[in-house]
């Protein structure tokens, strides 16, 4: 959910990485603390099991300046892959504005990326929300492992809506195709931003967001 | 607006000697603070919050309750205590035990009517990100990536 907090003049949306269990969520969410400076971002909350296993979310809030006089906040988010987890996967996903499908690219691990992906249409659609109305990246991870999928087999598996999400090959345990990725989502979610208050304010070009007292 | 918000918390931390207040939406975006203590990790304190709270109201649903309206995080030294407001507003209170769980939840139950009359109106069932804007003019410089590489990640 996109929230503009004028007086402080900060812009936070909210990311959130999404895929089946072990694919490489809260890896990507551990490089991109580990790479990006402290100044622009904060502290790493990783709620999980004994094993590691993510219980309820990661979260890791980022700052950057790319919109000019605006501070903009991102709140990184992952989701447990667990199958058992779909009702706090749901409440993660609540007023999500950008998504980052993180993808096992090893054959073993095919039937569970497409069914991730089909829970993530069908938990979009509780919310009245789809992708086809949201920004959603494909991050095929997992690169380096020596039983993977062709590249252009799983875009082909993953990517056949309408309009094709951009694709980013990974080896997130390394960092590679990690900040690619949150790049080029953190764009797209500031974009569709940014066209939805143009076309606001086109429509009501003479309102002024006055908060309502009483 | 926001001034007269922190004034409204500024009020309720001294009421009830809390070391923190924040008010914040469900999703754990900070609307405004106050504290006596400078917290380093606001934004996952609000996070943690917010998620806690709304994973309490899928419960309540499940149990057949309508909702929780408040939740208490009782600690040895610090407590937490958060009250839900209409429009998925939370207003989340630190306290220490030299403050009371009785009493803040008192006043905080004032706070929050105090703080629901600042609520913008929307549309109903609109996302609060369609509320409406004076007419910004929003830029971003199409090169520039918004987060880079600060350490060199070399490969394992």
């Amino acid at each position: 959910m996109s929230f503009i907090n004028f007086s402080r003049k900060e812009i936070s949306f909210k990311i959130v990485y999404y895929g089946p269990a072990l694919c490489g969520k809260t890896t990507n969410v551990e490089q991109i603390h580990k790479v990006i400076a402290k100044e622009h971002r904060g502290e790493l909350t990783m709620l999980s099991t004994q094993q590691d296993r993510t219980l309820y979310f990661d979260f890791l809030p980022l700052r950057s300046d790319i919109i000019k006089g605006f501070t903009s906040k991102f709140q990184i988010y992952t989701v447990p892959g667990q199958v058992i987890y779909n009702e706090t996967r749901k409440l993660v996903l609540r007023n999500v504005d950008g998504m980052v499908f993180v993808a096992d690219s090893q054959w073993s691990k095919m039937e569970e990326n497409a069914e991730s992906f089909a829970n993530l249409e069908s938990n979009l659609g509780d919310q009245n929300e789809s992708l086809d109305n949201l920004p959603y990246i494909l991050q095929l991870n997992k690169r380096d492992l020596p039983d993977v999928a062709p590249a252009h087999y799983m875009d082909f598996m993953l990517n056949r809506r309408s309009v094709r999400a951009a694709v980013f090959e990974a080896v997130a345990v390394q960092g590679i195709g990690v900040l690619e990725s949150l790049n080029l989502i953190a764009k797209m979610v500031i974009s569709s931003f940014i066209q939805k208050n143009k076309m606001q304010a086109a429509e009501m070009p003479n309102e002024v967001a006055v908060p309502q007292k009483g | 607006m926001n001034r007269e918000i922190e004034k409204i918390l500024a009020e309720l931390l001294e009421q009830v000697e809390a070391e923190g207040v924040f008010f914040c939406d469900r999703g754990g975006n900070i609307i405004a603070q106050r504290s006596v203590n400078k917290y380093e990790h606001t934004e996952n304190i609000a996070a943690l919050a917010a998620g806690s709270f709304f994973a309490t109201l899928e419960m309540a649903r499940l149990v057949g309750e309508p909702k929780f309206r408040s939740l208490l995080h009782q600690g040895e030294s610090s407590s937490i205590y958060m009250e839900g407001m209409k429009g998925d507003l939370l207003l989340v209170v630190i306290f220490s035990k030299d403050s009371n769980a009785g009493l803040v939840k008192l006043y905080a139950k004032n706070t929050c009517q105090q703080l629901q009359q600042y609520k913008v109106q929307l549309a109903p069932g609109e996302r609060p990100s369609s509320q409406i804007l004076p007419k910004l003019e929003l830029v971003i410089d199409e090169t520039a990536q918004p987060f880079t590489n600060s350490v060199k990640v070399e490969p394992t």
